[in-house]
């Protein structure tokens, strides 16, 4: 309930572009409940109309979570940025692949890295 | 489930945690009970799955207390209303933010953990968060309710009572590895 809200702002204006490609990066989380959960579930239905969304998820304790809740099947998870980067690029709809071009649409690639120490849990209760 | 009240066994062995109800503690929560998991012979799977269970039980209880926040989890965007302030002032005073109580009880075959709020003072018609099913198909994509789901998928036993004066209780129990089947058996004996 408390870094879940930043994380919701920050895929609220990922998911912005016209054609957004989102990649969430939980390497660096550790912890990750229900309302981590339904925060990325949430960013997923908005974006998956007119884009994409992938996760970068290499934490087997953050991935178990995933598998309990079935969201295995729903989300795309990746082991690397760059397998995460590279499927969600390719998965735009109607061959926009090129809005994923820096040069095309700047805006429209978006990584989140919950890198930061503050960052390390996504969850109800959090760190900080 | 029993009709008799579910109430917080506390013994000589309970550590007993009174926490802010609000978010930011509910890590204080996961490093109590690491800490006393990690004394018995539980596996680290099995030591996650009650932070993860544990930490459920305690959004819950927060989000019971505060209208605010529970707009916040289920997204309705209800602004709070004058309304919702005299609830919460009627209930008891309302000493928000609250607390939540948790215990945690070590026993010789099994971990007992009890999760106690304050009593939910959010607005009529936001229901409480309840037993959902996982996800199955892509069309019924939820962003909320996976709570107690996963605290019944982690955990051996899972009780909960809501009182009469609203203040719920949840009860958490998980088996020591050696001593999963004996709890097994005793549960088929309850039945």
């Amino acid at each position: 309930l408390h870094s879940a809200s930043h994380l919701r702002d920050e895929l609220l204006r990922a998911g912005e572009a016209e054609h957004p490609c989102v990649v969430v990066d939980l390497s660096r989380v550790t912890f990750i409940d229900s309302t981590g959960l339904g925060v990325l579930v949430g960013a997923l239905k908005r974006v998956r109309e007119k884009g994409a969304l992938s996760l970068v998820c290499p934490q087997r304790q953050v991935r178990r979570v995933f598998e309990i809740t079935g969201l295995t099947k729903v989300f795309p998870m990746f082991n690397s940025l760059e397998e995460a980067v590279a499927s969600c690029a390719t998965k735009l709809p109607g061959n926009h692949k090129a809005s994923a071009a820096p040069h095309d649409a700047p805006d429209s690639e978006v990584a989140i890295g919950l890198q930061s120490s503050k960052r390390d849990e996504v969850q109800g209760g959090a760190d900080e | 489930m029993t009709s008799s009240p579910l109430l917080p066994v506390i013994g000589p062995d309970s550590i007993v945690l009174h926490i802010p109800s609000r978010p930011e503690y509910v890590r204080v929560v996961r490093l109590t009970l690491l800490g006393i998991a990690s004394r018995m012979e539980f596996s680290f799977d099995d030591v996650e799955d009650m932070k993860l269970a544990v930490s459920e039980a305690c959004n819950n209880a927060i989000l019971h207390a505060d209208p605010e926040l529970a707009d916040c989890h289920t997204k309705s965007g209800a602004p709070r209303t004058n309304e919702t302030e005299g609830a919460a002032d009627s209930t008891n005073g309302a000493s928000k933010p609250g607390s939540v109580m948790v215990a945690v009880t070590p026993y010789d075959n099994r971990l007992e953990i009890t999760v106690v709020d304050e009593g939910y003072i959010a607005p009529p018609g936001l229901p409480r968060p309840g037993v959902e099913p996982p996800h199955g198909t892509d069309a019924e994509l939820r962003e909320s309710g996976l709570g107690l789901y996963l605290m019944q998928s982690l955990m051996d036993e899972v009780e909960h009572q809501t009182g009469a004066n609203l203040q719920t209780v949840v009860r958490l129990v998980k088996y020591l590895p050696s001593h999963k089947i004996q709890g097994e058996i005793e549960d088929n004996n309850d039945l």
